[in-house]
This record gives C-alpha cells, sequence and structure tokens, in this order.
C-alpha cells in the first residue's frame, strides 16, 4: 500500500507524515499540481483536488511502469490498482462565524479575494509566494475582525481528508474541526497558514503557532481527521499486510 | 496463585529471586508467573545522583496500572497481568543470562516448568528501547552541532526543517540502547591511573573523580547489532504503536512525552516493563515538566513524588 499526498504545501506534508510515518504507512510526494478550487465547500474542492492528483499520479505511474516493465497500459493500471496505490488530498479553512464563516474554503487564497458585506464577491490571483500570502491573510483576518470582542472572535479550523484510488475514484473522505478563537494580533513562529492568529482552550489560550509541531498534532483538526482515516485504513489492509 | 494484595515483604522475599536491579527486584512465583517489586529508587546518569526516595514506587505503580490498561485497551499485549499497591504480578520474561552477570545473580530457570515450557518462554533481551519525540537528552548532548542544524533539502517530507535544542523532532523516533549497569566497579580506577599516572591527587578527589568515572551510560545500537538480540521491526513497529497508545491517551490529559523508554521482549511483540513517570519525560502543556527532571537539576526528593503524584492525578483526571 502506497500513499501520494497531493498538495502544493510543504507544511502540509510535513505535518501529515510526522502523523503517519511511525504508522508506517508509505507515504510519497508527487509534483505539485494546482487544479483550480470552484467549490464553495471544503469538500467540494478536496473533491475537485483528489480527482485531479488521483488521474496526475495515475498516468505518470502507468507511464513509468510501461517503461520499466515493458507491459500494457492496461497491466500497469491493474498492477497499481491492485498495489493499493492511492492518492490523498484534503481541503482545509478557517471558519469565522462573525465574518459570515469567510475565510472558509478561501483560506489559502483570502487575500487575493475581493469582499462585499462579508461575501466573495469575486478573486484575482496575485502570484505571490505561499509564505507571503499566509501573511497577508492573517493581516486581512486582523482588519476585519478590527472592533469584534469576545465572545463573538470564536472560529474553528475545518478539514475535509479525501482519498482516491489512480483513477479518481474517491475511496474514503471525512471532515473534522478544531474550535477556537481569533486573536488581537500574530503571536508564535512555527506552523503556517493561520496560525499564528488561531488560539484554542486545547492549546492554552497559545496561538497555534506558539506551540511545537508535536504538540499542535495532538490538537489539530488534520489530527482528528488523519484517526478517522487510520480506523478506515485498517479496514483495507489486506491479509498478510499491516 | 500468590494474592499480591496480601503479600507481605516478607513472604515475598521467601520466593526464589529471578533477577535484582537498581529499580526492581523481580522473584519467581510459580506456573511462569512473577512478582516484581518497585524499589523506591530514582536515578539521573546525566547529573550522576542514584538515591532512595521513600514512597516513589506508589506512582510509578499507579502510573504502569493506568497506562498498562491504555496499552490493554489499544490491543498492545504487555505482562503484567495486575498491579497492586506494593507489588505486581506478571508473566515470566526470562532476563538475557548478561543480566544475570551483570549483577553477579545465578541464571534462574523456573523449577517447575519443562525444559519445552521454559523454551515457550518469551526472552527479554538487554535492550532498552525509546520512543523519542523531541531533542534533548542523549541525543542533543551527544551530536554536537545538531542542534541549531536544518534537515538536508532533499529530504521527501521535512526539507530545511530546522532541529532546536529541546525542539520537537519532525516525527517519532525509535532507538535501541545496550543496558549498561550503573556501575563498572574498576573502570573508574583504571582510567584515573592512565589520566594522572603517579602524578600526586588529594585522596578525597581521587576517591570522586573514581566514583564519577565508574558511571556507565547505556549505549546506542546500530540496528543490525540490535537486531541480533531482538527483532527490530516487530519491536520497533510494537514500539510505535505502544508510543502512539500512550501519546493519545496523553494528550487527552493535555500532556506530551519528550522521550519514553520501554521493554520488548525477543519476538518484539511484548512489552514486558515498568511504564511510569520514572520511564520519560513527560510535560503538561501549562503546568510544565512531571518528571525527574526537577531532581536532576537539584531539587529534593520530595520535589520529585510531588511532581509524580500530579502527574497521576491528571492521567486519573483528578486535577
Amino acid at each position: 500500500m502506497k500513499f501520494y499526498k497531493g498538495t502544493t504545501s510543504p507544511y502540509k506534508v510535513r505535518e501529515v507524515a510526522g502523523i503517519l510515518r511511525p504508522l508506517e504507512i508509505e507515504l510519497c510526494t508527487t509534483d505539485p499540481i494546482d487544479p483550480e478550487e470552484t467549490g464553495d465547500t471544503l469538500e467540494a474542492n478536496a473533491q475537485i483536488k483528489v480527482e485531479a492528483y488521483g488521474q496526475y499520479v495515475g498516468q505518470k505511474l502507468i507511464k513509468q511502469f510501461v517503461s520499466e516493465q515493458g507491459c500494457s497500459q492496461e497491466e500497469a493500471r491493474t498492477f497499481l490498482k491492485l498495489n493499493q496505490t492511492w492518492v490523498m488530498c484534503e481541503d482545509s479553512g478557517l471558519f469565522i462565524p462573525a465574518l459570515n464563516g469567510l475565510p472558509g474554503p478561501w483560506s489559502a487564497r483570502f487575500d487575493d479575494c475581493l469582499i462585499q458585506d462579508n461575501r466573495i464577491v469575486g478573486h484575482t490571483t496575485s502570484g505571490r509566494t505561499r509564505d507571503e500570502i499566509d501573511t497577508a491573510n492573517n493581516r486581512r483576518v486582523l482588519e476585519l475582525m478590527k472592533g469584534i470582542e469576545q465572545p463573538h472572535r470564536t472560529a474553528s479550523f475545518g478539514v475535509c481528508l479525501m482519498v482516491a484510488d489512480i483513477d479518481g475514484t474517491i475511496l474514503f473522505k471525512t471532515t473534522s474541526f478544531a474550535a477556537g478563537w481569533i486573536l488581537e494580533g500574530t503571536r508564535g513562529r512555527d506552523g503556517f497558514g493561520y496560525d499564528p492568529i488561531f488560539a484554542s482552550g486545547s492549546s492554552f489560550g497559545k496561538s497555534w503557532a506558539e506551540i511545537d509541531g508535536m504538540r499542535k498534532n495532538l490538537i489539530s483538526h488534520r489530527r482528528k481527521a488523519l484517526q478517522m482515516f487510520t480506523a478506515w485504513l485498517a479496514s483495507q489492509l489486506k491479509g498478510g499486510e499491516r | 496463585m500468590v494474592d499480591i494484595q496480601t503479600l507481605t515483604i516478607e513472604r515475598f522475599r521467601a520466593l526464589p529471586l529471578v533477577i535484582e536491579g537498581e529499580s526492581k527486584e523481580v522473584r519467581y512465583a510459580g506456573n511462569g508467573l512473577v512478582i516484581i517489586r518497585f524499589k523506591p529508587t530514582v536515578y539521573s546518569f546525566t547529573h550522576n545522583r542514584c538515591a532512595e526516595i521513600p514512597g516513589s514506587h506508589i506512582p510509578r505503580l499507579e502510573a504502569s496500572r493506568i497506562f498498562v490498561e491504555v496499552l490493554r485497551a489499544a490491543g498492545i499485549r504487555h505482562a503484567y497481568r495486575e498491579i497492586g499497591n506494593e507489588f505486581v504480578l506478571a508473566d515470566l520474561v526470562l532476563p538475557h543470562d548478561v543480566e544475570f552477570k551483570k549483577y553477579g545473580i545465578p541464571v534462574f530457570v523456573p523449577p517447575d516448568l519443562s525444559v519445552q515450557e521454559i523454551d515457550a518462554l518469551p526472552k527479554a533481551p538487554a535492550i532498552e528501547i525509546i520512543a523519542k519525540r523531541y531533542l534533548t537528552g542523549t541525543t542533543a548532548h551527544g551530536c554536537i552541532g545538531m542542534a541549531g542544524s536544518r534537515v538536508r533539502k532533499s529530504h521527501p517530507f521535512y526539507a530545511g526543517m530546522p532541529l532546536e535544542k529541546d525542539g520537537a523532532l519532525p516525527e517519532m523516533l525509535i532507538r535501541f540502547d545496550w543496558r549498561n549497569p550503573l556501575n563498572q566497579i574498576g573502570r573508574g580506577e583504571r582510567l584515573i591511573s592512565q589520566i594522572i599516572g603517579n602524578a600526586k591527587c588529594p585522596k578525597v578527589l581521587r576517591k570522586l573523580l573514581v566514583h564519577y568515572l565508574d558511571r556507565t551510560a547505556d549505549a546506542t545500537l546500530p540496528s543490525q547489532l540490535a537486531n541480533l538480540y531482538i527483532d527490530v521491526k516487530q519491536a520497533q513497529r510494537t514500539a510505535f504503536l505502544t508510543a502512539m497508545a500512550l501519546e493519545e491517551f496523553l494528550a487527552s490529559k493535555q500532556i506530551v512525552f519528550y522521550d519514553l523508554c520501554m521493554f520488548i521482549d525477543e519476538s518484539g511483540t511484548l512489552v514486558y516493563g515498568e511504564i511510569s513517570p520514572d520511564c520519560g519525560r513527560f510535560r503538561h502543556l501549562d503546568l510544565g515538566s512531571l518528571d525527574k527532571d526537577v531532581w536532576r537539576t537539584g531539587g529534593s526528593s520530595q520535589d520529585v513524588i510531588n511532581k509524580w503524584m500530579l502527574l497521576v492525578q491528571l492521567l486519573k483526571g483528578e486535577v
């Protein structure tokens, strides 16, 4: 059994690897592709990604297998499917009720969005690096949250995780959330995305960028989703495997 | 079968000795079972401190009771059958010959079991297994320059990640250490003779140096060497599963471990040792250290017991 993690974020790869590798799950990376995320929900966008990555990885591996083994494409496809070669993708986001659920599925590119009355009305692509856009996204959320007091600063991180085979057929999906609140400013230097402005009871009020990766991995929404995933995985193991 | 709830120390001492080390005394109860007494000792190699701390066995027993239950619920086999207030009833895991030699104890052979039954008993390697989450302890001290370095750029998952002293490692590591006795009498005298030769040295200073140099640390084994004594692959699996089950449970109490040592039999499938505050570094997300670090750094023995009792209370959900 082999899993390919499809993402453009090296931080997500680190987080998933840190959780799954001790379980002896063979995790591989693939070149990032960036299918347009046109969905309005985490689930819709996760589906777009996992189907695209599944087919991309499938085509690539079939080509490689045909060239190395001298077999037909169909034989290569059959082998990869029997060998349980799967792709895992996710869409995650920060949901703030006081902002009508924004940034939500637009979390990764929030600062590139046009907003009116807490609704997304348009989107441009600025071409900034991941770190640059992360910083800008945090700044924008903090601006929009100015003047909003507790208890209206509540927020949650959500993630929808999906697994597909090399044809892009979805085999598994799960969604998990972690509840917390939005801080008044950025704090900490660990983590990624919205971690510097997000705190929770489980982190004792510290921002998620103030706790190290190991501690974050024990409380995060991604951890919860991966727990569901590993439980599912246990039911998929073939005899003799673990 | 011996009832560990009513067993007295005298009756315990009357049982045949299996093995006795710095922290435990194991005696045979018949039918492939042993009774274990946790000695109330605490040891720190780094700071060369070893002491008997009355009452320190109580939180160790209580924590072991909780942790063994967690492992059982996770489907991980553990040799402990029952953990009482003073003693533990467990399946006999035959100590390795080197352990008997190390402590000068005759090799124990269960008198009531046949050769076939003895062959079928689980066997203990002279190895301790450490699950490591943070760059601390011997790895941090022994690998000069590792703290402050970065993961190689070609690494598929953690390229460029910084490694910091006392910082989280990218993923859990499992290490195999050969167990050495705390002191190797004669080693200090030999080393002192080599270092200072016939030069004059005040007797008190010489005695101190000899005592210090008698100490022996456990030695990290290359996995191929470890594999000569334990099924490394299977043991690694069991160690990961054990550590992850405990980590999951501890996380529900807002506690993490930095490192955790455990004992697994030769087949790599049976966990058999104590799992307690004495076996690792535990940190509460808010309350900080819950282990013997307070004692390693000069705190009193009561400080250690207080920390360990707090850990037990947190595990039980009493605070």
